[in-house]
């Protein structure tokens, strides 16, 4: 029984420099969206099929007690995952570390063959079964996206969102040169890879606990008594860690 | 760099560019979007005969010649090339990832770099282009022989190469340096890219000659060409820089980055300590010196003035760390043996010295100072207004308001003064990074992902400044300064009404009427993928009075609601 895998992102390290978004968009070959600066430094405006995590910004407070958050926002890999039970084409998997992933087979907006006349509800809709199955809404929809910010869709079509890097892991191209001395560091997620303040880490889920719930106390003791653990109950392999309640990012607990 | 200089023999200085400067190269820099008023440096290139740019894309320095493309409010038209008379030339040039070479950082260390990948197309190393150019001018100022020998001589008898061999003997150096080709002549091996069609320079030769050599007279004691290790030494028997010239040094602070094959500090094995890998930290106090990791200037002394962090002279205890859980540097033995584990001594005098050393070397009396004689705006340190500013009054001094000394006053037309708290510029303007791009925005500009995140040029301002204005959040706005209505383009940028801008209650302002700030960064142009209005078209040309760091910080200006918003009264 493969262990499960749990990633931790520490919003009380993260520094907003975006580098995990280009990491995300380079390791998984995806193109850069057109974008105009809107008035925030969170660009482009929403997850995509084109930008599967992305750092979100919150000014709070106001004179003397301002805050400027982060959040980065990606998919939170469920353990019991909705979307996965509301592909009607099978195409969402979960691997045994536990990271759920979107396979090559996801055709939303191809006709689904076998189905009933009328009731296609994938390529029949333009929110899919896995966006309205997702608990976790962000922006416009649930996580996975087929789409761009501009309405458009990749060549191949599919939705996308973060597969945890699920290929680096067991890539064998990794284990060769110029990687090989340094495999241990590349075979991480590219965005823990990229981190330059060491705000994302993988691990054991226990590990990755008990490493969040340490973040959190240390936090609390210092200045930050809202700090918490998100999504409460580690119900996903994806955990947070806030420095306040959730509902100053914009997030809820499923 | 600028296309201008003080011309010092006339009084006042005139614009040199006009008369003096007939042409400019750049390599790696972009003046028409980093200079500060870049506009007038635009402007000011149109006056060269010759422009060389060398950079991995065209810039806007070297498309400074074309119209910008990007509009704006003065309905200036832009460059006519027909009018412009200037010969630009763009050399493809690699970038870090694409040539060996060193880099420096501000910690004073020497970091060694591989070529990771080869340059595209004809790309080539700067060295390369260096050298290629170097090798010319001399072949030509060589064969004019009707010169002006002072001007003829200085270029056509440099010596070109890693050191100075003139009688052609060779160091005798070990294998691996005449793999790097130890034939003193040249920066290049004699081995063509076919590439590129260039020499391939090798930058280990230019490590030799930074770090220093012996050129001894006959019957000197080192043979020609041995690398000093240091610039200075305890004892006769080092093999430091000396003063009777028989030793040569591209800088002394680099004396004992690249030694001698077989150097006990080098770990490359031929004497490039910049190379050097070790990863334990090896002091005796655990402070993390981490001695043996590249090089660090000078003679890879890791904390400067080190010296002050033991007892000196008169001290029983004498030569001992002041605080032994961070010792830096210890002596034992009545405080002349140096112990093991500790950084290379700065300036210590042990019992008995023959002169005092003191730890603080870079002054005369070897003491840190209050008092700083020397400083061009005077010996204490004083709060000056910038240049332009909103007040009238000193409210931190009785005196000047503006530093009497500051750089700047070398075309009067360029830094023709707005007036100290001129009513058309009310409000206080900066200009800053964001982590997304780079400098002048060449390397960062060029690449999709990175003008996703930060597609355009913004500007930050306070909510309250945006209520009185009517700017909301994404408003396309315009500023202005005394340069923008000189050189008739002003600034657009995206509103960006944030809560971290905040109105400032100061001297002679109130909660009423409180002073507003803006702030842009600067790191947007007219080529490349993304583009955007610079920020320097903003920023006054003037120059700190010791450094003649620009003073691009801190400016006066006003903003609007593109196209016809109100001003700021």
């Amino acid at each position: 029984m493969a262990k499960k895998k749990r990633m931790l992102i520490d919003m009380s390290k993260c520094i907003a420099c975006k580098a995990c978004q280009i990491a995300c968009q380079q390791w998984h070959q995806l193109p850069a969206e057109d974008t105009t600066f809107e008035g925030s430094y969170q660009n482009p405006k929403n997850l995509s099929a084109a930008n599967l995590t992305l750092t979100e910004f919150f000014e709070v407070g106001n004179n003397g007690d301002l805050r400027w958050l982060f959040f980065v926002d990606r998919c939170r890999h469920c353990k019991e995952p909705n979307c996965k039970i509301a592909c009607p084409l099978n195409a969402i998997a979960q691997t045994k570390k536990g990271y759920v992933v979107i396979k090559a087979k996801c055709t939303p907006t191809k006709p689904f063959p076998d189905a009933v006349v009328g009731v296609d509800y994938c390529s029949d809709n333009d929110e899919k079964p896995c966006q309205v199955a997702c608990p976790f809404e962000s922006g416009p929809t649930g996580i996975p996206r087929y789409r761009l910010n501009n309405g458009s869709t990749l060549p191949d079509g599919r939705a996308n969102k973060c597969d945890f890097c699920y290929d680096r892991w067991r890539n064998a191209n990794l284990k060769t040169a110029p990687f090989a001395g340094v495999f241990a560091k590349s075979k991480k997620p590219a965005c823990e890879l990229v981190c330059p303040t060491g705000a994302i880490k993988t691990g054991g889920q226990r590990a990755m606990r008990n490493r969040a719930e340490a973040r959190v106390a240390e936090l609390q003791a210092n200045g930050y008594p809202k700090a918490n653990v998100y999504p409460a109950g580690y119900t996903t392999q994806v955990t947070w860690v806030l420095l306040e309640e959730t509902w100053v990012y914009g997030v809820v607990d499923a | 760099m600028t296309a201008w200089t003080a011309d010092p023999l006339s009084n006042p200085p005139v614009p040199a560019k006009d008369q003096y400067i007939h042409g400019l190269m750049c390599w790696g820099q972009n003046p028409a979007v980093g200079g500060a008023s870049c506009d007038f440096e635009r402007q000011a290139l149109a006056n060269l005969e010759w422009l060389v740019c060398v950079d991995l894309w065209e810039t806007e320095t070297a498309a400074f010649w074309k119209p910008d493309g990007l509009g704006g409010s003065l309905g200036i038209p832009g460059r006519d090339p027909t009018t412009i008379g200037t010969e630009v030339f763009l050399l493809p040039a690699a970038c870090s990832y694409e040539k060996e070479g060193s880099i420096v950082n501000s910690g004073r260390w020497s970091q060694w770099r591989y070529k990771a990948i080869e340059p595209p197309g004809q790309a080539a190393d700067d060295l390369s282009i260096i050298n290629e150019l170097g090798k010319r001018l001399i072949a030509l100022y060589l064969a004019d022989t009707l010169a002006d020998p002072k001007l003829r001589y200085p270029v056509a008898l440099l010596w070109w190469g890693p050191y100075c061999d003139p009688a052609g003997v060779a160091s005798g150096g070990t294998p691996h340096e005449d793999a790097h080709g130890a034939d003193g002549s040249n920066y290049d091996d004699g081995i063509v890219d076919t590439r590129t069609g260039l020499l391939a320079a090798n930058p280990h030769k230019v490590g030799w000659e930074i770090n220093g050599y012996f050129c001894p007279s006959a019957g000197g004691g080192s043979a020609i060409g041995t690398r000093v290790d240091g610039f200075w030494g305890p004892n006769a028997a080092t093999q430091t820089l000396r003063y009777d010239g028989e030793t040569s040094s591209g800088n002394w602070l680099y004396c004992s980055h690249y030694v001698n094959p077989g150097d006990p500090n080098d770990q490359s094995g031929y004497g490039n300590r910049q190379e050097n890998r070790g990863t334990i930290d090896n002091s005796a106090s655990g402070i993390g010196l981490y001695s043996d990791w590249s090089y660090a200037w000078p003679l890879n002394r890791r904390i400067i003035y080190n010296g002050a962090s033991v007892y000196q002279t008169n001290h029983p205890s004498v030569g001992q760390p002041l605080a032994p859980s961070k010792s830096v540097i210890s002596f034992s033995a009545g405080g002349t043996v140096l112990d093991p584990g500790g950084d290379v001594p700065d300036g210590y005098t042990p019992p008995g010295g023959a002169a005092p050393r003191y730890p603080f070397i870079m002054q005369r009396e070897g003491q840190a100072h209050l008092f700083g004689p020397g400083r061009e705006d005077g010996p204490f340190p004083e709060h000056y207004e910038p240049w332009e500013t909103v007040l009238t009054s000193n409210p931190l001094s009785t005196g000047t308001l503006t530093s009497p000394t500051n750089f700047g006053h070398v075309r009067p037309e360029a830094y023709e003064h707005p007036g100290n708290g001129n009513p058309d510029f009310p409000i206080v303007g900066t200009t800053y990074r964001v982590s997304e791009h780079w400098q002048a925005g060449q390397l960062t500009r060029n690449n999709p992902w990175l003008c996703q995140l930060q597609p355009d040029a913004f500007v930050e301002l306070s909510e309250e400044l945006a209520s009185i204005l009517g700017i909301a959040n994404g408003d396309m706005c315009e500023l202005k300064t005394q340069r923008t209505e000189l050189y008739g383009k002003r600034m657009n940028a995206v509103a960006c009404v944030t809560k971290r801008f905040k109105p400032y209650v100061i001297s002679g302002y109130t909660e009423v009427d409180p002073l507003h700030h803006v702030g842009v960064i600067w790191h947007f142009g007219y080529t490349g993928h993304c583009t955007g209005h610079s920020a320097n078209l903003l920023t006054p040309h003037i120059g700190d009075a010791n450094t003649g760091i620009p003073e691009s910080k801190a400016f006066i200006c006003n903003i609007r609601k593109y196209p016809s918003g109100s001003w700021l009264v």
